[in-house]
């Protein structure tokens, strides 16, 4: 989703030029990209969150180095597999070893549903599979429109112009249908997430 | 045009270009627009892999740890005028030039 990498830059620029909050979006956009990635290597859950912490704290200091040569998140990813590595040589041990998926170039490419199950507490699992199972019947009940709209942005990561164009409809139509299809969720999950509507995370 | 529907279409890279800099500034600032952002990134990744289907604790100890860490000091902010004068493409090829 090539189209994304500006609003990552975007975000970027602002936390050189001394914006922190722009810095918190980003972590809490890539936050469980970077636990997945880094869950590879490491088996202790609450060891991958301290190691996901601090790549990220690691990111931001190391942020004005970054010249915008490669996309943020492929930059974000190698910091993330450093220091889970280095948190590993630290204490003498070995990285799990990688049975099934092997880590690709950027990160991406996992299917890594088995690993969840595999690293974490029942409740956490128990809490992951609400969300999933909470999002899948929010989106079956989505008017097909919207749902589709939805799915075309998310899963096969088409711009809204290519969007438009499957869909034969205006661009401003595909956007409202996105944001319709993302607030009918949105609502479904809150109570999940424990958060009132408005409520910071 | 919904405050909210402008924050989606920005996050997908696909904003109103002269809307734009409003819309970061109030992801920025304003915490309805934040928990939007959260919750809409959070619904892209459930929908792409049931493992990443599950709230992080990561995002709230890293805003924890950023209180003691000094701001960048960058070169001085990028004025609207100047913002709106380069666009945004130019801008982000000046990041990738920087």
């Amino acid at each position: 989703m090539s189209d994304q990498r500006e609003t990552d830059a975007e975000l970027v620029l602002r936390v050189q030029q001394g914006d922190k909050r722009a810095f918190e979006l980003l972590v809490a956009k890539y936050q469980r990209r970077v636990e997945r990635l880094i869950s590879r290597l490491i088996r202790d859950p609450a060891e991958v969150e301290d190691v996901a912490q601090e790549a990220f704290i690691k990111a931001y200091r190391a942020l004005p180095q970054f010249r915008g040569e490669s996309a943020f998140y492929t930059w974000l990813y190698r910091i993330a597999v450093n220091t889970a590595k280095n948190s590993l040589v630290s204490q003498g041990r070995r990285p799990r070893p990688l049975a099934d998926a092997p880590i690709e170039q950027d990160g991406e490419s996992f299917d890594a549903a088995d690993v969840v199950e595999d690293i974490n507490t029942p409740d956490a699992v128990l809490h992951s599979r609400q969300v999933a199972e909470t999002v899948n019947a929010a989106i079956d009940a989505l008017p097909p429109d919207l749902r589709t709209a939805l799915t075309l942005r998310e899963i096969e990561g088409l711009t809204y112009e290519e969007i438009a164009e499957a869909m034969d409809c205006p661009i401003g139509t595909v956007r409202s249908r996105i944001f319709r299809a993302r607030e009918a969720i949105a609502e479904r999950l809150r109570p999940l997430l424990g958060t009132a509507e408005g409520k910071r995370w | 045009m919904n405050a909210h529907e402008e924050l989606s279409a920005w996050m997908d890279g696909q904003a109103t270009e002269s809307r734009a800099e409003h819309t970061v500034k109030k992801i920025l600032q304003d915490p309805e627009s934040r928990a939007r952002w959260n919750e809409y990134h959070l619904i892209g990744d459930a929908m792409r892999s049931a493992a990443l289907a599950r709230k992080s604790n990561v995002a709230d100890a890293v805003a924890q740890a950023l209180e003691s860490e000094p701001n960048h000091l960058g070169a001085a902010a990028i004025t609207s005028e100047h913002r709106s004068a380069v666009g945004r493409r130019k801008l982000s090829r000046m990041v990738s030039g920087l």
